[in-house]
């Protein structure tokens, strides 16, 4: 722990140069702050929404059943992009998308229209209606994109999955979802090769009692095999009348799977009160019209649906989507976007600037970021480090503005962290450039936005400021889930919500998050449980038994531990793991152990994670396996 | 290679300070190409050999091949080309403008629904102002004998173009001038010259 603390907290307050005028002591923070929470505050937010019928109840009933709005009705997609017709918005590019091969497509916001417009009449075609589920597992292509605006315009709920988890987790989400609808691509292109998303799509099939129709949508043009009255191909089918929907404000928009500490759960956010939410959020972090916005974080996160599907487009932004990693065709392709196409919002993750911090500086030195004005990070807890080398590196840029002096790295502008969670929607905490901006603590996820009823609480409940504990909301937000597991329901308590982070906040309210209290792993930002690594090493023959557990890791924040009992190759146990659960799950150590005791899985990881971290006189089994490991190290 | 798709419309660099070709319906139109890979309709501005390479035979200019002269409305296959005045006023050499009214042409391209517009080599003149709603600007931006990072600047500012190209800069202090003044009217996208 107390390495941790040295690593993620910093006493350090910093005013970047050009927001020198811009920032407000934390007495002016806190006492907007006190004033944000009241519900009424939100009824402000979703009063810059568009109402077909006003709500006539702002917030009813108890954690963690909570309706927002309740009898107000809206057109989600209106108030996406719609809103921007006769506006000098609706002809201004809304989207710029480059592939790893070189082909780059634009849009303004009248052909996305068109587009979201056309493919409403396609899903409708192939049975999709109000409330029907549509899932995704296919990277943001345009054509993606564009058929995810149009499952909100007839109201069908989607949920996109990550095309980095494999077969096995694509399954359960299947099964757990049953979707009317699953949208694939046919393979899109990693370092050069395909990869055949289709496959993968039909091996998860396989193993499903529901099987939706398959929407496949043609990126690179391979064969693939099409099952007769199952799978279709975009382009082939022919569109029907399709109207855009006026929904009830708690009706679902979108929905995720998140790891909890047993298995997979669900939460589905609904429109009213999660596009409050969002409009709300997204231009308190900086957006403009006028912006050109880059965001690494793709939808599959929480981050990549709220900030480049819905919030960026409500504002009227120019979205850019590159579609490779940051180092194909070579480790400066992302400072290419983002001078090529005078990107001046940058939004990345924290595991992306370690990655990035790491290569031959000249790569960053040779491009002109000049024009940046903002770099927004998230995902993971952030190593004071790595914000420095990105306040300093990045973000000074070659032209002095206000006081910053390039020649000595001073600093020019805002590097930005902030916290997000599925369950919670949208960015919750956050030094914000365009409301209440403060100067900001390296390492930190900045103090909670308005609105946000954020503490760190000690085991009792009560607040604690300068030490670990745990991270909550202490009342509701507009973009709580409409639906959700038991998993999410227990994390309330007492009409409080616990995150299941554990945090520092600072007697000038910023929060150092330190990652997971529980037993879920973040990985590169994902959250992901156990429970599946375990079902998934199980099911090798030979293993009797297994326990997964997060161990820190210097890129990935944590990396998967496999404790396996039973006659089992390592090289399987990994090569099992990537291909069921994902390439992001795959162990980076795996031990093997001639028992693992018959107790919950759930207090076993607890015990290995403490003995991980060096703690003394604990469970006799997870202290040897510690040690096994760091002798296997 | 880097190329930009728009509406049905695909555009790619082919090489010299501001060769491009655009490629609609099945055809590709390329202006002040010096590579002429896989172009079909060739159109030249001026004959700087930083625009036209020498030994072409058919092609339009305002020099040599089919001349055309501003106020000029061709039809080539799917695009309807109407050529412009592109010409400087404060770049001189000597004592005169370095492209001389007349010498030079610009060209605005209909292709489908898309208007694109390549000023040639030129000032910030006031013929741009009637050239009516663009889609795609194709800009020089370097100074020297064209418009200054700043003047490009303003030709953005005056036209609005959903998407500008910048051309002919050869250092890259020029296109940051010009990207970082011209950023909040358009949207830029930097194609590297491609030969």
């Amino acid at each position: 722990m107390e390495t941790l603390l040295k690593e993620f907290i910093s006493e350090e307050r910093v005013i970047p140069p050009l927001f020198k005028y811009k920032t407000i002591p934390f007495e002016q923070y806190k006492k907007i702050y006190k004033e944000s929470l009241k519900p009424e505050f939100w009824a402000r937010e979703a009063s810059y929404l568009i109402w077909e019928r006003p709500w006539t109840k702002l917030v009813e009933g108890d954690p963690p059943a909570v309706r927002w709005f309740v009898g107000g009705e809206l057109s989600p997609y209106k108030n996406i992009v719609g809103k921007h017709a006769g506006t000098w918005i609706w002809d201004k590019v809304a989207l710029i998308w480059r592939g790893e091969d070189g082909l780059i497509k634009a849009f303004t916001y009248s052909d996305l229209d068109q587009l979201a417009a056309r493919y409403s009449g396609a899903l409708r075609a192939l049975g999709v209606g109000r409330g029907d589920w549509v899932m995704f597992y296919a990277p943001p292509t345009p054509e993606v994109i564009a058929l995810m605006l149009a499952a909100v315009r007839i109201g069908a709920p989607f949920e996109p999955v990550f095309t980095g988890f494999g077969h096995g987790d694509l399954a359960m989400r299947i099964e757990d979802r049953r979707p009317e609808l699953l949208v694939a691509v046919d393979a899109f292109p990693r370092k050069g090769k395909a990869i055949k998303v289709k496959e993968t799509v039909d091996k998860a099939l396989k193993l499903t009692k529901h099987v939706p129709k398959v929407l496949v949508v043609r990126r690179m043009g391979i064969d693939v095999e099409l099952i007769g009255g199952r799978d279709f191909v975009l382009d082939d089918v022919s569109p029907v009348e399709a109207e855009e929907v006026v929904v009830e404000s708690s009706h679902p928009l979108f929905g995720l799977h998140v790891g909890y500490d047993d298995g997979l759960g669900f939460v589905a956010h609904g429109a009213g009160g999660y596009l409050a939410q969002t409009y709300a959020t997204t231009r308190w972090i900086g957006l403009r019209p006028r912006d050109t916005y880059f965001c690494t974080v793709l939808p599959g996160w929480i981050t990549g649906i709220t900030y480049v599907l819905f919030g960026p487009f409500m504002v009227g932004s120019a979205v850019v989507i590159y579609e490779g990693g940051p180092d194909y065709p070579s480790w400066d392709v992302w400072w290419s976007v983002l001078e090529d196409y005078a990107v001046n919002v940058f939004l990345t993750t924290a595991g992306a600037l370690r990655l990035l911090s790491r290569q031959d500086p000249k790569l960053l030195e040779s491009h002109n970021l000049d024009m940046l004005k903002l770099i927004l990070t998230t995902a993971e807890p952030m190593e004071v480090k790595y914000w420095k080398w990105a306040y300093h590196y990045v973000g000074t840029g070659t032209t002095p503005s206000i006081d910053s002096l390039p020649e000595k790295l001073s600093g020019r502008i805002p590097v930005i962290h902030m916290f997000i969670q599925t369950e919670l929607g949208t960015f919750v905490t956050g030094s914000l450039p365009n409301y209440a901006f403060v100067p900001v603590a390296p390492g930190s996820v900045g103090p909670p936005m308005p609105g946000f009823d954020i503490d760190v609480v000690d085991d009792s409940g009560n607040p604690v400021r300068g030490r670990p504990g745990q991270l909550v909301v202490k009342r509701p937000w507009p973009a709580m889930p409409v639906e959700y597991s038991a998993w999410y329901a227990k994390k309330w308590r007492g009409g409080v919500y616990y995150v299941g982070d554990l945090a520092v906040m600072a007697d000038d309210m910023n929060i150092f998050p330190l990652g997971r209290s529980d037993t879920v792993m973040k990985i590169n930002g994902y959250r992901i449980s156990p429970a599946i690594i375990e079902k998934a090493v199980a099911s090798l023959p030979g293993v009797e038994d297994a326990v997964a557990v997060g161990l820190r890791d210097p890129q990935k924040f944590e990396s998967p531990l496999v404790v396996v009992k039973g006659k089992a190759n390592p090289e399987d146990v990994r090569h099992k793991v990537r291909e069921y659960v994902g390439p992001i799950a795959e162990p980076s150590a795996v031990v093997v152990m001639d028992h693992i005791p018959q107790e919950p899985k759930r207090q076993l990881r607890l015990a290995l994670k403490l003995a991980l971290r060096g703690a003394d006189g604990l469970h006799p089994w997870a202290k040897e396996v510690a040690s096994k490991l760091r002798s296997n190290i | 290679m880097l190329r930009l798709q728009f509406r049905g419309v695909e555009i790619r660099r082919t090489g010299g300070a501001a060769g491009v070709a655009i490629r609609h319906g099945g055809v590709t139109l390329c202006i002040d190409a010096l590579g002429l890979d896989r172009c079909d309709v060739l159109l030249y501005t001026h004959s700087h050999p930083d625009h036209f390479p020498r030994g072409v035979a058919d092609f339009y200019s305002p020099f040599g091949g089919r001349v055309v002269r501003p106020g000029e409305v061709l039809d080539l296959g799917p695009f309807r080309v109407a050529v412009t005045d592109a010409y400087n006023v404060t770049k001189l050499q000597g004592g005169r403008p370095i492209h001389p009214r007349g010498e030079g042409v610009g060209y605005v391209v209909d292709a489908g629904s898309v208007r694109l517009y390549h000023t040639g080599d030129t000032d910030l003149i006031k013929e741009m102002s009637s050239v009516g709603p663009v889609d795609i600007l194709f800009v020089p931006i370097g100074g020297g004998s064209v418009m200054t990072p700043e003047e490009a600047a303003e030709a953005v500012m005056l036209l609005r173009p959903k998407i500008t190209i910048p051309l002919h800069y050869a250092e890259k202090r020029q296109y940051v001038k010009f990207r970082d003044i011209a950023y909040p009217y358009t949207n830029i996208v930097a194609l590297p010259s491609g030969i």
